[in-house]
């Protein structure tokens, strides 16, 4: 049975083929696989904790040791209970939230391959296997945030997440092209023959962290995660909580033994983290759509995750990355039964005062927003939040004051939107009531969103192996109580600005971006070249004659 | 039957393949089409059997090669053409083509290379011709023209070769004398030029862009992979392990897939886009080409599964007559076959898992990382990985389908059978990379 737990990643197939070939309700068949998937990963951490491995050797016979390498351990069993956990509360959501939508077995189909391709990412023995889920997850969210063709900008954005995909998908394969060995285990990628490459260990995790910077949408490679929020919201859910942009954290998690070698690399992700978890969060507060909020606030709380990384505290991140899981699929499945409840509505200025119409999940919501500000005890982002300050203080205090600093902001913003969807009791919507599809998953997730910071010490026993000795967990310390009251602050002072100012309440928007300026320089070189091949036997002649006449004197002069 | 014996496995090949390739033609005005496409058929599988029965280095290129004649014979298509009648000359232009490439994948002399050259590149510009529309028409003059230029270019180089050399043979040695060592590089340089046009490398992209852009499906298959698979092997023993030449090869191969991944971005058309990443792709067969010897299982891997995914996508869109604007595509009628076909080629094109062009374009930018350096490489990689970009734009609306589904045609049995034979190359290629590469090594 063991033995079957690493190729978990397939668990999904079945339901994809079934739902494919329309044998049942749609999704049904579906939600078996990441029902299967939470117990791989959770049969793993029953049992005995041995690694298991699956080692298919010459797999590319060309590339050294490329083998097609699949290891199961503890990082790997826990984010396989964290992916199933989640994805099948998504599952579940769906059925209800897609009910009506006649793409419904395309939806459920894409996921299931969505989630086979996080598993894989996950399970990867090697950088090469690696790169298959990796670019995998990329494509799958493409199509999943393309999904509504009919709805105006969702092929616009999916395109930028793919663009940005590109960009990490190019470091992560220039990354195993340029290891002596091609592939090298993922945990140390053959840490002494690092050596041989040019530029050293601080190359190739320069390029995992591009890579991981890229899915995860960290600093300036930020501009497709908001634009995601074009495709369906258990989509946005499962990217902001489980796939996709957990890929990235997960990645440097994996290697952080190579980062390790590199301290100049490690404090530019530091600042990388920082920095965005800053200017994410301020971008949280000029956003007027709900699902764009929320969407900056999970680049904040990457960003937070990231610093971890640089301080060298892996556990810290991870830590970060499994409470984020719950609360922020959380607030995304209750923004969905907002959007849903009101036909559609997601801007901020239109909701407002929909506490009594919808009260269940206006308090699942209060559940989810304080564990992301990270109120002291009762929420598991302050167990999880406490870890990533802690590490930051005494590793680089100025950047700690600065995230201590953020959590202000994170209570804004988060304070913001849910004042600004639940703050009054009034409202000229009318909203309907949501189903137990529907608010079922969320209260489980909220359940998550309370207990599992206090699974934090037997996580981190359990991850000593992959991330290193894990510092203790506290329910309760100075720095918690100091950060939880920064937090709450905000988030009241959020309630007093959306009660002045009104729901669509918001701070100015930044003009323009670096992505707009790229665009229309690719789009101005690509018309250059199409206007070359006008078609003309001149052209044509002048080109060739000319291009052959340049490459011949070159290398006469060359030679 | 000694004399055949005694032939080379590609010149076996050639020979059965052209013998047929003129029955075909005799035949042509009193068979049915369907006998003269079966005919073709039988000739490019009996042209694989003397490679089979007995394997040599060139066996994997030649079966890549005649996989891919097999699949242009399939998708001929007789309302494809200027008149319908012409199906069996079509046919019969594929095998003579096919039989020149044959002599182009093992020749090792330089006029029996030049003969395999114009006998591909002729095909290639009446294959366009004898289409539908004064586009073909033009694309095909236009083809001829440069196609022209590409052989005087190589007559040339052969001269100069021949000159410093005094031999016809490749990889003669220069005989002593002062100055005669640049001739011979710069008449090595024009070959390169010369069979880079099959290739479709930039500066020499045109000729093949405006047969995809505008020729029948059966001549856009033809230039799209019976040709590439030619010219790469040719070039493969042409540039061999000389420095100088790899690196001209490298920075041609490179500056083709930026100009070809640019190109196709600005496309709005299906088969623009195609015809753009037709010239990228050239981009990536030349990378691994300029890898020089060891980097001959890559490219034969790389050209296999180019050769399926090509033959997927044109297998896809075979029998519509327009360019298929980018916008419309979700309402064309097309059924599930299709769209999946449509579909898995693009991903595989693009070099996205779980598809193998995910593993070829990989293996070639492992390789190139050897030869081209970093520079290179990288340039590459982002060209790669950025394709994507435009392979993926009409994926989603592909797949969306919905009511044009329902009122899809039917595909030909040809166009069933070409996807059905691409698909297990490509299964074969994704699952066991390692059998592929094997076989080719």
């Amino acid at each position: 049975m063991n033995s079957l737990l690493p190729w978990a990643f397939l668990f999904t197939l079945p339901g994809l083929l079934l739902t494919a070939c329309g044998v049942g309700r749609a999704g049904l068949a579906s939600l078996l696989g990441p029902i299967a998937v939470f117990f791989a990963g959770a049969l793993w951490l029953a049992g005995d904790h041995a690694p298991l491995l699956v080692h298919v050797a010459d797999w590319l016979p060309m590339l050294g040791d490329a083998a097609f390498s699949l290891r199961l351990d503890s990082l790997s069993a826990v984010m396989l209970a964290v992916i199933g956990a989640v994805a099948s509360c998504v599952y579940v959501y769906s059925l209800a939230y897609m009910h009506d939508d006649p793409g419904q077995r395309r939806f459920f189909a894409l996921l299931d391959f969505f989630v086979a391709t996080m598993c894989l990412l996950v399970l990867a023995g090697n950088l090469v296997v690696l790169i298959l889920g990796w670019a995998g997850v990329g494509l799958a969210s493409f199509l999943l945030i393309s999904f509504w063709r009919d709805k105006e900008g969702t092929l616009g954005a999916g395109m930028q997440a793919l663009a940005a995909n590109a960009i990490g998908d190019a470091a992560l394969l220039l990354a195993v092209v340029l290891l002596p060995w091609g592939a090298g285990d993922l945990t140390t990628l053959h840490s002494a023959s690092l050596a041989a490459v040019p530029g050293g260990v601080t190359t190739v995790a320069a390029m995992l962290v591009v890579a991981a910077a890229a899915k995860s949408a960290q600093g300036p490679l930020y501009f497709w995660l908001p634009s995601a929020m074009a495709g369906p919201t258990p989509v946005s859910a499962l990217i902001h909580a489980a796939t996709m942009v957990a890929a990235g954290v997960y990645l440097l998690c994996r290697t952080h033994l190579v980062l390790a070698q590199a301290p100049e690399v490690l404090t530019v992700v530091a600042w990388l983290g920082v920095v965005t978890a800053l200017v994410a969060a301020i971008a949280s507060l000029q956003q007027t759509n709900y699902k764009k909020g929320l969407a900056y606030s999970t680049l904040s709380q990457l960003g937070y995750m990231f610093a971890a990384v640089g301080f060298g505290a892996p556990f810290a991140a991870f830590f970060h990355l499994f409470t984020h899981a719950s609360f922020k699929a959380l607030l995304f499945l209750v923004a969905g039964i907002v959007i849903h409840a009101t036909d559609g509505e997601e801007e901020l200025g239109k909701l407002g005062g929909l506490r009594q119409q919808l009260a269940g999940p206006a308090w699942l919501s209060l559940v989810g927003s304080l564990a992301l500000i990270g109120l002291p005890v009762l929420t598991a982002g302050a167990f999880s939040k406490d870890l990533v300050l802690e590490a930051g203080l005494h590793q680089a205090p100025m950047l700690g004051y600065l995230l201590l600093g953020g959590v202000v902001l994170t209570g804004l913003y988060t304070g913001r939107l849910w004042f600004a969807v639940f703050g009054r009791t009034d409202s000229h919507l009318h909203a309907h009531a949501p189903g137990a599809l529907l608010l079922g998953p969320v209260a489980l997730l909220a359940v998550g969103a309370v207990v599992l910071g206090w699974l934090g010490n037997p996580l981190g026993e359990v991850l000593t192996p992959a991330l290193g000795k894990a510092p203790e967990v506290h329910a309760w310390s100075s720095l918690g109580a100091i950060a939880g009251g920064l937090g709450v602050a905000g988030f009241l002072l959020a309630g007093a600005w959306v009660r002045a100012k009104g729901s669509g309440a918001a701070l100015p928007s930044f003009a323009g971006s670096w992505v707009d300026g790229a665009r229309d320089v690719s789009a101005g070189f690509a018309r250059l070249v199409a206007s070359v091949h006008d078609g003309r036997v001149v052209t044509c002649i002048v080109f060739s004659m000319l291009g052959a006449g340049v490459v011949t004197l070159v290398t006469i002069l060359r030679s | 039957m000694s004399w055949f014996l005694e032939l080379e496995r590609s010149l076996q090949a050639t020979a059965i393949l052209g013998v047929l390739a003129t029955l075909v033609l005799v035949g042509a005005a009193k068979w049915s089409a369907s006998a003269t496409t079966l005919l073709g058929l039988v000739a490019t599988v009996l042209a694989a059997v003397p490679a089979v029965c007995m394997p040599t280095s060139a066996t994997f290129p030649l079966l890549v090669l005649l996989a891919a004649t097999l699949l242009c014979v399939l998708l001929v298509r007789g309302d494809e053409l200027a008149d319908a009648r012409h199906r069996a000359e079509t046919v019969a232009l594929i095998l003579f083509g096919s039989a020149g490439a044959c002599v182009l994948v093992t020749a090792d002399n330089l006029l029996s290379l030049l003969i395999g050259f114009e006998s591909m590149s002729l095909s290639v510009a009446v294959l366009s011709g004898i289409g539908r529309g004064p586009r073909a028409l033009e694309a095909a003059f236009r083809f001829f023209v440069l196609g022209a230029i590409a052989a005087s270019m190589m007559i040339y180089g052969i001269g100069l070769h021949a000159y410093a050399t005094g031999s016809f043979q490749i990889g003669a040695t220069v005989v002593t004398g002062e100055g005669l060592s640049t001739l011979h590089t710069i008449g090595h340089l024009l070959l390169l030029l010369g069979i880079a046009f099959e290739l479709a490398i930039v500066p020499l992209q045109f000729g093949a862009l405006g047969v995809c852009q505008a020729g029948p499906i059966g001549g856009v298959a033809f230039a799209m992979t019976v040709s590439k698979v030619g010219a790469a092997f040719a070039l493969q023993r042409l540039v061999g392990g000389d420095r100088l030449l790899q690196d001209v090869l490298v920075a041609l191969a490179v500056t083709t897939i930026v100009w070809g991944t640019f190109g196709a971005l600005a496309q709005r058309t299906l088969r623009g886009l195609l015809a753009n990443s037709a010239v990228a792709q050239g981009g990536f067969v030349a990378l691994a080409v300029a890898c020089g010897a060891s980097a001959h299982s890559t490219t034969c891997f790389y050209l296999a599964v180019y050769v399926a995914a090509a033959a997927l996508v044109l297998a896809a869109i075979s029998g519509d007559r327009d360019d298929m604007e980018l916008t419309a595509i979700r309402t064309r009628p097309f059924g599930v076959m299709r769209r999946l076909a449509l579909v898995v080629g693009l991903m595989s094109l693009a070099g996205l898992p779980p598809t193998p062009g995910f593993l070829a374009k990989f293996l070639v930018l492992a390789r190139s990382w050897e030869t081209a350096g970093v520079t290179w490489t990288v340039v590459a990689a982002l060209g790669g990985v950025f394709g994507a970009l435009y392979y993926m734009r009409p994926v989603p609306d592909l797949l969306a389908g919905g009511a044009s589904i329902t009122n899809a045609s039917r595909p030909t049995m040809g166009v069933r059978l070409a996807i059905a034979l691409a698909v297990v190359v490509t299964t074969v290629c994704a699952v066991a990379p390692h059998l592929a590469m094997r076989l080719a090594a």
